[in-house]
């Protein structure tokens, strides 16, 4: 999604640290994971993502799959993760042939992420998670040749800003309406001069979501991000364009 | 090549940098990157620089950058970092230099060119033979190894390239006073144990170690249970299971010498090509325990001072006391060569906010627990970064500039680095018991380098033991015990051990296991009238875990940490339970007190003098100061710093 050289200067400080204090609250909900490694079915460490070491659940096992099902329903956690550490070897190497240096950073984890769950030597149960933020790249390309932008609002005062430009699919550039010269964030009440704006002096502005923050806050407590920010530009924002028809 | 020269301009001491003439500099310098500004800005930036009251610029010189295929590099237009560096002279400034090789510096390559990374002879290995892919800012490097004779050809081509631009600029021929010798390079932010470094040369060296560490191929044999013939046939343990358990140990040992060698090379290629008047430094990242040791790195001379780096916000005020209580007891110069200034803007570290009121707790925490030289990171916006105190064109940004200025304003004004700490106390960790429990780690063939790399738990690395959770609560009950009696304290590690006779009381926590010589110098320190205490066990084995018989005579055994308060000297001000944590200064025939509050709750606290003192504010004007005698009662706002002037 990010180019590699990506060129980041001008964000607000202010108004980038606001963006970062609303994705800050996705960082902190933690999934109860109940990961256990076994050799083979013999289990040599359980460990919970919230409450550390564990004694329990520590009885051998011949089915991994089967296991990890049943310490579902027994154990009341969010997900359960079984390693097979005698058949790590072959995932570890999977990883290492992925290339690292031919593609974005983001793809690389995704592309690890499925080598992992595709392992036979990982069991989990319910299924492998769906990675809701795979769709960025599809919302991205509604960017390409142009800019995004988006803008928040507290009250009257447009608090932050954000400009991304879109090449090749991948964010190329990001900065914000303060970097431009001559440019300042807009009332409420002049919202529609943020577009001219940057168009003005950047270029076409391919996809934008101007909103409350607060309304952008409740989007990001959702579990599926990218849906939830549709869902606000279609029904919520106070100018949005290029992602309402987005499925 | 010139023979190495011992001959230097510039000297380390407690208080800071002394300079050819034997004035004391306080290094407290702002970070910028020359290369990412429009050089007509430098002079703006650097003015912008000076007015806020650093002492000296920091920038890194990055390789990468730089370089134009082996034996060619760039060091003109934004690339020219003499001209920098003369500008900043011309201001006042001083400076210190970063050429690495690892950079880091959120560079999509963290400052070593990709010809290189890419290069399978430079790549260090895992334990399964596999190479490392670190996640840089934007992008994945395959690590070096720094025992790659390749790799270290391409470093040393580098240092041909970028010393003969830096060397003349020396003090006090110029700005430069301090040199670091790599950045962060502790195994590239991997702690554990087994997953770095497996390059066949790094094995090479690590057999000729262990043999001179035992004395022959037959003594380690003869330890470890083995009939190996010859030298490469030692095979290095990969896994928390391999036994013997000393085996793992020594490996452990060797990963923290590595280190040590791997800094003493690149100090003297830095040296033997001229850089050979400044002080050299290297900093890591804010680890406590193996693999890192700076006082044992600083000990063994590879580099003149051990640093260590901070990016905190209000949250992680309380580890920053930890980490710089590590660098006041072990270093000679207790300096965070990166302490963070706004963040960076990048998504894989996100989503992180740094304001200026995080700055101001994490900032004045570091200074009054003993850091007496710091480097604020980034100084200057640039490039991947928001939120600095200077903009990326070099206009000062009052709304986050004002604190900064301010605390450096403080050390000065209160003449700090002239003054000293109280400290009596000093809590050590026992290396050779953590070594215990770090060896038992697994998974070291496929665990990442940072969480979001893939769906891994970090934690079933670590091998749990009934022991660990008996030190753990040891060493917090201690910890506690300290805090309740308003006892500030240094660390250190049993490796390195300071001068003891600078503590009133040492405590090491042990379990089963000691350092023979660690604990001479204990019971050394015991006799010339240091308290030692150590607990909950005495040791009955040595590092090598054969039976030792300690002689822990005069030595109190704390079966219950709550023993220690008896056994604690009695500060000049306590302060009553709560989350307030004080500082105590002295010298110059000055004193002061500081009160830290590391909660977000407003703390009401009762502040007691030993004798009657009258308390002057020096940093809040809404609390007030007040006389002690023999105690008063205020209120420090939540994650809020009091610091008064002492008067008797």
């Amino acid at each position: 999604m990010i180019a590699p050289d990506v060129l980041i200067t001008g964000v607000e400080p202010d108004g980038f640290g606001l963006i970062c204090a609303i994705a800050e609250t996705r960082q902190r909900r933690v999934q109860r994971v109940l990961s256990v490694l076994h050799d083979d079915g013999a289990v040599v460490n359980v460990v919970c993502s919230r409450d550390g070491v564990l004694d329990a659940h520590r009885e051998p096992f011949d089915d991994a799959q089967q296991r990890a099902t049943a310490l579902l329903a027994e154990s009341g956690a969010d997900r359960v993760v079984l390693y097979d550490r005698t058949r790590l070897d072959d995932l570890a190497a999977q990883l290492a042939a992925i290339p690292t240096t031919t593609r974005p950073q983001q793809e690389v984890f995704w592309a690890n992420a499925d080598a992992f769950w595709a392992s036979p030597a990982i069991a989990t149960a319910p299924a492998p998670p769906h990675d809701p933020w795979r769709a960025v790249p599809r919302i991205l390309r509604r960017a390409e040749g142009g800019w995004a932008l988006l803008a928040l609002y507290d009250g009257e005062r447009c608090a932050a800003t954000l400009l991304t430009e879109v090449h090749q699919g991948l964010v190329q550039r990001i900065t914000s309406l303060d970097a431009i010269a001559g440019a300042t964030r807009p009332p409420r009440s002049a919202v529609a001069r943020l577009v001219a704006d940057v168009e003005a002096h950047l270029g076409a502005v391919r996809i934008a979501l101007v909103c409350d923050l607060a309304d952008l806050a409740a989007a990001f407590r959702q579990d599926d991000v990218p849906a939830a920010v549709i869902e606000l530009a279609r029904d919520r924002a106070i100018l949005s364009r290029g992602l309402e028809d987005l499925p | 090549m010139p023979p190495l020269t011992t001959a230097r301009r510039v000297e380390a001491t407690p208080n800071g940098l002394r300079l050819h003439d034997g004035r004391i500099l306080t290094v407290l310098s702002g970070a910028v990157h020359y290369w990412r500004h429009d050089p007509d800005d430098w002079p703006r930036i650097l003015d912008a620089l000076a007015s806020l009251g650093f002492t000296a610029v920091d920038t890194y010189v990055p390789w990468s950058v730089h370089d134009r295929d082996h034996g060619r590099a760039d060091f003109t237009g934004r690339r020219d970092v003499a001209r920098f560096l003369r500008l900043a002279a011309d201001r006042g400034l001083h400076a210190v230099v970063r050429p690495g090789p690892h950079i880091g510096a959120e560079l999509l390559d963290s400052g070593i060119p990709q010809r290189v990374t890419e290069d399978g002879r430079c790549q260090a290995l895992r334990c399964n033979g596999l190479p490392y892919a670190l996640p840089t800012a934007t992008h994945h490097i395959r690590v070096p190894s720094y025992f790659s004779s390749a790799f270290l050809a391409e470093v040393h081509s580098w240092y041909d390239l970028v010393v003969p631009q830096l060397a003349p600029l020396q003090h006090p021929d110029g700005p430069v006073v301090a040199v670091q010798v790599d950045n962060e390079h502790g195994y590239f932010f991997q702690a554990h144990p087994y997953a770095l470094d497996y390059h066949p040369e790094a094995l090479d060296a690590y057999r000729a170690w262990l043999i001179k560490q035992h004395g022959s191929l037959d003594a380690v044999n003869a330890l470890y249970g083995r009939r190996w013939l010859k030298p490469a046939d030692i095979d290095p343990p990969r896994d928390g299971g391999d036994e013997p358990e000393v085996r793992r140990l020594d490996w452990l040992r060797w990963r923290e010498e590595a280190i040590r060698i791997t800094l003493r090379r690149l100090g003297d290629g830095l040296r033997r090509r001229g850089l050979d008047r400044v002080v050299t430094y290297h900093n890591d990242y804010p680890r406590l325990d193996t693999p890192l040791d700076t006082a044992a790195l600083e000990a063994s001379g590879a580099v003149d001072v051990a640093a260590m780096d901070v990016y905190a916000t209000r949250h992680g005020a309380g580890y920053v006391a930890e980490v710089s209580r590590h660098v006041a007891g072990g270093s000679r110069l207790p300096w965070l060569a990166e302490m963070g200034a706004g963040w960076l803007t990048l998504p894989w570290l996100l989503p992180m906010r740094a304001t200026p009121d995080d700055g101001e707790l994490v900032w004045l925490t570091a200074l009054l627990t003993g850091v007496r030289a710091c480097n604020v990171f980034m100084a200057v916006e640039r490039d991947r970064w928001y939120g600095s105190p200077i903009d990326a064109h070099g206009n000062v940004r009052e709304t986050h500039a004002a604190t900064l200025r301010r605390v450096l304003h403080l050390v000065d004004d209160l003449g700090l680095p002239a003054m000293r700490r109280t400290a009596e106390v000093l809590l050590v960790e026992n290396r050779e018991q953590s070594r215990r429990r770090a060896a038992r780690a697994t998974l070291g063939g496929l665990v990442p380098a940072f969480a979001g790399q893939m769906p891994f738990d970090f934690q079933l690395t670590a091998m749990p033991h009934a022991d660990d959770d008996l030190l753990h609560r040891f060493e917090a009950a201690v910890r506690r015990e300290l805090d309740a009696a308003s006892v500030d304290h240094d660390h250190a590690s049993s490796s390195a051990l300071p001068d003891l006779s600078r503590y009133r009381c040492v405590v090491m926590p042990v379990l089963d296991v000691a350092d023979a010589p660690a604990w001479a110098a204990l019971h050394e320190a015991q006799r010339n009238g240091v308290t030692v205490c150590i607990g909950p066990r005495r040791p009955t084995i040595d590092g090598t875990l054969r039976p030792r018989a300690f002689d822990g005579d005069g030595m109190v055994l704390l079966n219950d940490a709550s023993d220690l308060r008896r056994h604690l000297p009695a500060p000049a001000f306590t302060a009553s339970e709560g989350p307030v944590r004080l500082r105590h200064w002295s010298g110059d025939g000055r004193e002061l007190l500081a009160a830290l509050n590391h909660s977000g709750e407003p703390s009401a606290v009762t502040i007691t003098a030993r004798r009657t003192a009258h308390l002057r504010p020096r940093w809040r004007s809404d609390v007030a100061g007040r006389t002690a005698a023999p105690s008063f009662e205020t209120a420090i706002p939540a994650w809020g710093v009091q610091v008064w002037e002492v008067g008797r």
